[in-house]
């Protein structure tokens, strides 16, 4: 592994100033300026779910939406919704994951219970992936013989590493589909933040109970993934961070969101690199 | 335009002892615009019994008959009957709702969020899908049918009633998750035996064998078919459910194209 680089934090970068980030920025900027000028379909809540139990500050929640689908409302992250939102996007257009989406929380939704007001406006809204479940309520049902870790998916497994390694995923969460195995990346709040000049330095493996840390780790697997990485073209990085709100709680300036597409953008060709070493391929 | 409104769950739970309880269908009412409507889930998801599906459909008929009447309109009325009914089908608590102009499509959103069973993918028609079938074809051409009902000792699958007779109806698919040919076969003899018993003429649902089934099921339907037509028992495909329902409403189809 290369040497670790200097960490920048992305809210203090000019993308004017950061020339060596910037290669190509003149473009990207005008770009992401069109981009920005493409409203993204706006998405309501209807409604949200019936609460069995009393819900706490931090419960996550569900809400029905006006695309006829479901998502988990996320009103806050740790490094801005922007990211979130952005993580969320580039996660679905890889395939390691749900869509993420601007939801609309009118204030009727939450208006019996004062305490949720704070998903009201703009909110993240990651899909709801029904049949799946958390690495922590595996392990309570692979102890009550609920769940067979051998179905995991080793093509999704290695989708999700490569996918969170590009992105730099911090407290990498993932979800399992009971049924058929599939991994996906989940709950990106904190990612995209550190300015690591060149190559990723850690390869995120998320662990799974009753499965190797190794599951995924075969070339010949983790090729496809890497694949699928390198054909998301420069328009859908700088898609992936446009159209947001300059809302509070979303840090989502012009500035910041062009400096995070363009890392991301200098961070893609090193993938393939990366994944290969780890997967024990010399190139 | 969003308006406000609420939604509320039924939830029924065939051993309150048990206590596990499956969302059966979803109300959605409009205060400001005065409008409601209710959902229902195929009941043949919720219980493979065919008794209790019966009963449950009677629940949600009138539930549903309430909610026409006017009833239910607001969120006080709705808490007093999510405490007053039960325990076999409840009622949550009204939950805020904003209902966008079309107050249909926000009913199906939080109905397909909160309600819908998951279809199992590529497991064919079963006999419970084709039993809700023929149910929403005759109240969608208003037509009488109560599912899992009695006449006398005998157990129908459904029973239709319009133009001042009454028919029962047995449903047999040979295209279900694992279909049974012996099985069907029983279904049918009892079928038969039950009409001659009650001394009425019937009316017989099938759904074919797929292409690629098995021989014993072809030679099954077959079977099946000429019994039926020996006891005189009209038979029709799930294609003709709904003119079916039609000619029992008393509101004969209109053909698709009309020749001047």
């Amino acid at each position: 592994m290369s040497e670790q680089g200097e960490t920048i934090p992305i809210g203090l970068i000019d993308p004017v100033g950061a020339t060596e980030l910037m290669e190509g920025g003149g473009r990207h900027h005008l770009l992401l300026r069109q981009l920005d000028r493409v409203p993204e379909e706006t998405i309501y809540a209807l409604g949200r779910e019936p609460h069995e139990v009393a819900v706490t500050y931090s419960s996550p929640t569900r809400v029905a939406c006006s695309d006829g689908k479901t998502y988990w409302l996320k009103p806050k992250a740790q490094r801005g919704l922007a990211v979130e939102l952005a993580a969320g996007r580039i996660v679905s257009r890889t395939g390691a994951g749900p869509n993420a989406k601007i939801v609309e929380v009118p204030a009727v939704v939450f208006r019996d219970d004062p305490r949720l007001g704070r998903f009201n406006g703009p909110v993240v809204g990651s899909l709801h992936l029904p049949g799946t479940f958390s690495t922590k309520e595996i392990r309570v049902m692979i102890g009550s013989g609920q769940f067979d870790s051998r179905v995991v998916d080793p093509a999704s497994r290695a989708l999700v590493i490569a996918t969170q390694t590009w992105l730099n995923v911090e407290d990498a969460q993932v979800r399992v589909g009971a049924l058929d195995g599939r991994v996906y990346s989940v709950d990106h709040g904190v990612a995209l933040d550190a300015q690591l000049r060149g190559r990723p330095t850690n390869v995120v493996v998320v662990s799974i109970p009753g499965v190797s840390n190794d599951l995924g780790r075969e070339w010949a697997i983790m090729k496809m993934a890497v694949e699928t990485i390198e054909s998301i073209r420069e328009e859908e990085i700088l898609a992936a961070v446009a159209g947001m709100p300059d809302a509070p709680g979303w840090q989502a300036s012009f500035a910041r969101r062009l400096a995070v597409a363009t890392w991301l953008i200098k961070r893609q060709p090193y993938v393939g690199d990366v994944m290969r070493e780890w997967c024990g391929v010399m190139s | 335009m969003i308006s406000e409104g609420f939604y509320s769950i039924l939830r029924y739970t065939p051993d309150s002892a048990r206590g596990e309880a499956k969302n059966v269908a979803l109300m959605l009412v409009d205060e400001r615009r005065d409008i409601a409507r209710l959902r229902v889930a195929p009941l043949s998801q919720i219980t493979p019994k065919l008794n209790e599906h019966g009963v449950l459909d009677k629940l949600l008929v009138q539930f549903g008959s309430r909610l026409q009447a006017g009833e239910l309109r607001d969120q006080a009325q709705v808490n007093a009957l999510s405490r007053a009914i039960g325990p076999t089908l409840s009622l949550t608590a009204p939950i805020p709702a904003a209902i966008g102009d079309n107050v249909d499509a926000t009913l199906k959103a939080l109905y397909m969020a909160f309600v819908a069973p998951r279809q199992s993918r590529d497991a064919g028609i079963s006999h419970g899908q084709l039993l809700d079938r023929l149910v929403k074809a005759c109240r969608k051409a208003g037509a009488a049918i109560e599912p899992g009902a009695y006449v006398g000792d005998m157990l129908f699958d459904a029973i239709l009633s319009g133009l001042g007779r009454r028919t029962p109806v047995q449903i047999l698919s040979f295209d279900g998750a694992s279909p049974n040919p012996r099985g069907l076969e029983q279904a049918a003899g009892y079928f038969l035996f039950a009409l001659n018993r009650i001394h009425e003429d019937g009316l017989c649902v099938m759904q074919p064998p797929p292409e690629h089934a098995i021989d014993p099921a072809r030679a099954s339907y077959r079977r099946i078919r000429n019994w039926m037509e020996d006891g005189r028992v009209e038979t029709i495909g799930p294609e003709g459910l709904p003119s079916m329902a039609a000619s029992m409403s008393g509101a004969e189809l209109l053909p698709l194209v009309m020749s001047t």
